[in-house]
């Protein structure tokens, strides 16, 4: 009697279980963590042009004319003079670092046109820099988001994030500078709401006939929209060998089916090495329905990755594709294997039926050893 | 935990209606019974989450979500109760899969499941909670044709072999698990006939029989036999004509109501009756063909109506006679085997010479599944890990290496044949003809 009791409370708390939590929907794709940098909008001073926290060198001062948010921002007028923070970081973690910049310097857009810098060290526990990346960036007239994401490498105790002008005549400004540990998701802007001042999603590569719409986004106020075929809606990821990714995308189409190859949408993961060319594709061709639904796709990086290219195209057919609420993760790589990561995405249903699964061996073992 | 026993109350209940007295009472015949339910229910959770055939799963599924999620009536695309019945339960499930039209959705909401469907389906991250729930409805009939088997037999030992053969069957699960169809219905409905033809209910085992009918269409073949058989006059035979046709009757109303075209005129246009017609000889002259399995239904018929003691054995062992014929002599898709399943459980418990022929069968009917190619291959698992199992190479294609694979499943398929002949011949010489009474079912 008590044992069937146990069993059927066991039952009854496993069927509740699974009622009360379907799992599976609504998972936030936003990255959460929260910003490493201290001080980041130069709202604290501990002296005159000396934000609080920020080491700089000549040519930095504050500007409380030109702030893009807050009161203040700061004004680099020096080229290659460092404005630095270091903060804590981890070894083999993905960071988003952003800052937004404006900049009256005119350079021709010729070999050597950008005029600022948007630097990261990533220092070890003695502090010497393992890893420089001083990804030099073009910016224009008006305020603008810049940055990208680090994968900072192992044995990484710090970064210290550099800002400053690189070259030309005229001033950067910095306004609202963030580096975020990234870890639901890899991709910055991921549902394509901030845009530029051309209207465009930064952060997003995208070739002829992609467009930002409004008209029934999955998730916030805009989607993208394509209407090319074969034109691509791209970002690149830092990565490195043996990595395992994932990318989910939300995906509709008002293409209508045309003969046997009605596949009007594709996906492609791609991995590069140090010299950008192409080592490895995943490729998914698929249709996109009338209303949004959810795609997914996954590579192994080989050896010699050092990015992965997370590329959307319209594929064939009269009409457009819309995507939104992107998501990709490094996942380890233990959970290629599908079955183990169907067993994370949907834990409730797992754990009611390995309960299951247990309670019929222990009963079929009690019965046969009973005997 | 006075709900607690309330509850172990009600489950103790159902254990006492679902398993007869006599059952109970001994105590090794107890323990044989759960013994073999929880292997049983062990093969078949492990089967259910994992393993799906496309189309025909998805497809009923999608088309019955138009119904619960939806709200579009389903009338005039054949099998109404089927889509009904399925759509019932998507409506119970309806809390567990919020994510249903992420996972199973046609974009242009027509009745088909297209390969793209598929391949998200398989790929969704909740699919395997979605099989298992798929599965569930045929889990429950599947049990019920195991129980009801113990009230067809009195005899302890004939009735805990027969539900071992239902229990570890692997046509059972196979169709029902992996092929994932809902067979196990109309064999719940086809042994619930035969269990009130047992207990000379005549009138609840044709109603039982057309309840059968109208979950698929194969049990219409077995009605004329259940008439002839059981009604010993022609009033009487009417009248189970009548309780036979009812529910397919009430079907063809229903059908009409919601505005869909006849179903009997959907039962002439589904393709499988043309199955019937495979084997045949033409005579040489305009259209004069012969249907083997027209002729052999034929003479069965009227060998049943001439010869018929109208004894509950004469009944089974025609129908499981005319079911073999089907087999040996027509095509099949892989999940019909399972119609067989029901009569062959009450054969095998009397004679055991045909355990070993149902092995060979199976055996046979393994080659004769690789003409399906990736379908009934790879395709089937691969929710586990679709890139995988897609690039695997198929039994037809590793055949076809070294020997021509059409003939190579041919020859095994005429084996099968040759099986399911010796089998009717068998039960033909053995009841029939000589007309002993040795193996009546007890």
């Amino acid at each position: 009697m008590k044992y069937d009791k146990k069993i059927i409370l066991s039952v009854l708390m496993m069927v509740i279980c699974l009622t009360i939590i379907p799992g599976g929907t609504g998972k936030a794709r936003e990255n959460q963590s929260k910003n490493l940098l201290l001080n980041a909008d130069f709202e604290v001073l501990e002296e005159p042009d000396k934000p609080k926290f920020w080491s700089r060198g000549p040519g930095w001062s504050v500007d409380t004319q030109e702030a893009y948010q807050g009161k203040s921002c700061l004004r680099a007028s020096e080229a290659w003079r460092w404005l630095s923070q270091e903060v804590p970081a981890k070894p083999e973690k993905y960071y988003s670092f952003t800052a937004y910049v404006k900049s009256d310097i005119g350079v021709a857009r010729k070999t050597d046109y950008q005029n600022t810098f948007l630097w990261l060290d990533c220092l070890d526990k003695e502090g010497k820099v393992i890893k420089e990346d001083p990804s030099p960036v073009y910016v224009a007239s008006s305020w603008g988001l810049y940055g990208r994401v680090v994968l900072t490498p192992t044995k990484t105790e710090k970064i210290q994030v550099k800002l400053g002008k690189r070259l030309g005549e005229g001033s950067v400004w910095f306004d609202g500078i963030e580096l975020r540990l990234l870890s639901n998701n890899l991709l910055l802007n991921p549902d394509f709401e901030i845009l530029d001042s051309q209207g465009r999603p930064v952060f997003w590569g995208a070739g002829r006939g992609w467009s930002v719409d409004t008209m029934m986004p999955y998730r916030g106020k805009n989607c993208m929209q394509g209407t090319e075929p074969w034109h691509q809606l791209w970002q690149l990821l830092p990565a490195k060998a043996k990595s395992f990714f994932i990318l989910n995308a939300h995906l509709r189409s008002n293409i209508t089916a045309e003969g046997a190859d009605n596949l009007n949408a594709v996906m492609f993961l791609m991995c590069l090495d140090s010299k950008g060319e192409l080592i490895k594709q995943e490729e998914q061709a698929m249709v996109a329905p009338f209303s949004w639904q959810e795609r997914e796709i996954s590579v192994y990086t080989p050896d010699d990755t050092t990015a992965v290219k997370i590329v959307l195209a319209k594929r064939l057919g009269e009409g457009s594709l819309w995507v939104d609420d992107l998501q990709v993760r490094q996942l380890p790589s233990y959970l290629r294997i599908r079955i183990l990561r169907a067993i994370l995405d949907d834990k409730p249903f797992f754990i009611f039926y390995f309960a299951i699964y247990l309670i019929l061996v222990i009963s079929l073992l009690r019965v046969v050893l009973k005997r | 935990m006075d709900i607690l026993s309330k509850i172990i109350e009600i489950i103790k209940r159902l254990v006492v209606k679902v398993i007869p007295d006599s059952y109970r009472k001994d105590p090794s015949i107890r323990t044989s019974l759960l013994k073999w339910l929880l292997i049983g229910l062990l093969i078949r959770v492990s089967l259910m989450p994992i393993a799906v055939y496309h189309p025909d799963l998805l497809g009923i599924y999608w088309r019955s979500s138009l119904i619960a999620y939806h709200g579009m009536p389903w009338a005039g695309g054949g099998q109404m109760f089927a889509h009904y019945f399925h759509a019932f339960f998507l409506w119970i499930f309806k809390p567990l899969l919020p994510y249903f039209n992420n996972i199973l959705l046609n974009p242009t909401m027509g009745p088909g499941v297209t390969e793209d469907m598929f391949i998200a389906f398989v790929n969704h991250p909740n699919v395997f909670r979605t099989l298992f729930l798929f599965k569930i409805p045929y889990l429950i009939f599947d049990l019920g044709c195991a129980f009801l088997l113990l009230r067809i037999f009195q005899d302890h030992k004939k009735g805990v072999l027969a539900f071992i053969f239902w229990i570890v069957n692997p046509i059972v699960i196979f169709a029902t698990y992996i092929a994932a169809r809902y067979e196990g219905i109309p064999a719940f409905f086809i042994l619930l006939s035969l269990y009130y033809a047992k207990n000379n209910s005549s009138t609840r085992s044709l109603l039982s029989l057309g309840i059968s009918v109208i979950v698929r269409w194969y049990p219409l073949i077995l009605l004329p036999f259940f008439v002839v058989i059981l009604g010993k006059k022609l009033a009487k035979r009417l009248k189970l004509g009548f309780w036979g046709l009812l529910p397919l009757g009430s079907m063809v109303i229903l059908a009409r109501l919601f505005g869909g075209p006849h179903e009997l005129k959907v039962l002439t246009q589904i393709p499988w009756h043309e199955n019937f017609f495979g084997m045949r000889f033409y005579l040489h002259h305009l259209y004069d063909n012969v249907f083997v399995f027209v002729v052999a239904y034929t003479f069965l018929l009227l060998y049943a109506y001439f010869n018929t003691d109208y004894s509950f054995t004469s009944l089974w062992k025609a129908v499981l006679i005319l079911l073999l014929l089907f087999f040996a002599t027509c095509f099949f898709h892989v999940h019909y085997l399972m119609w067989l399943i029901p009569l062959l459980t009450l054969q095998i418990v009397e004679d055991r010479r045909f355990i070993g022929l149902f092995v060979a069968l199976v055996l046979c009917f393994v080659v004769y599944t690789f003409q399906w190619g990736q379908n009934l291959a790879g395709f089937l698992f691969t929710p586990l890990d679709f890139s995988y199992f897609v690039s695997l190479r198929t039994p037809f294609e590793i055949i076809n290496q070294y020997y021509p694979a059409d003939k190579f499943i041919g020859v095994f398929r005429s084996i099968f044949s040759g099986i399911s002949l010796l089998m009717v011949y068998l039960i033909f010489k053995e009841f029939f003809l000589r007309g002993e009474r040795k193996n009546e079912v007890r």
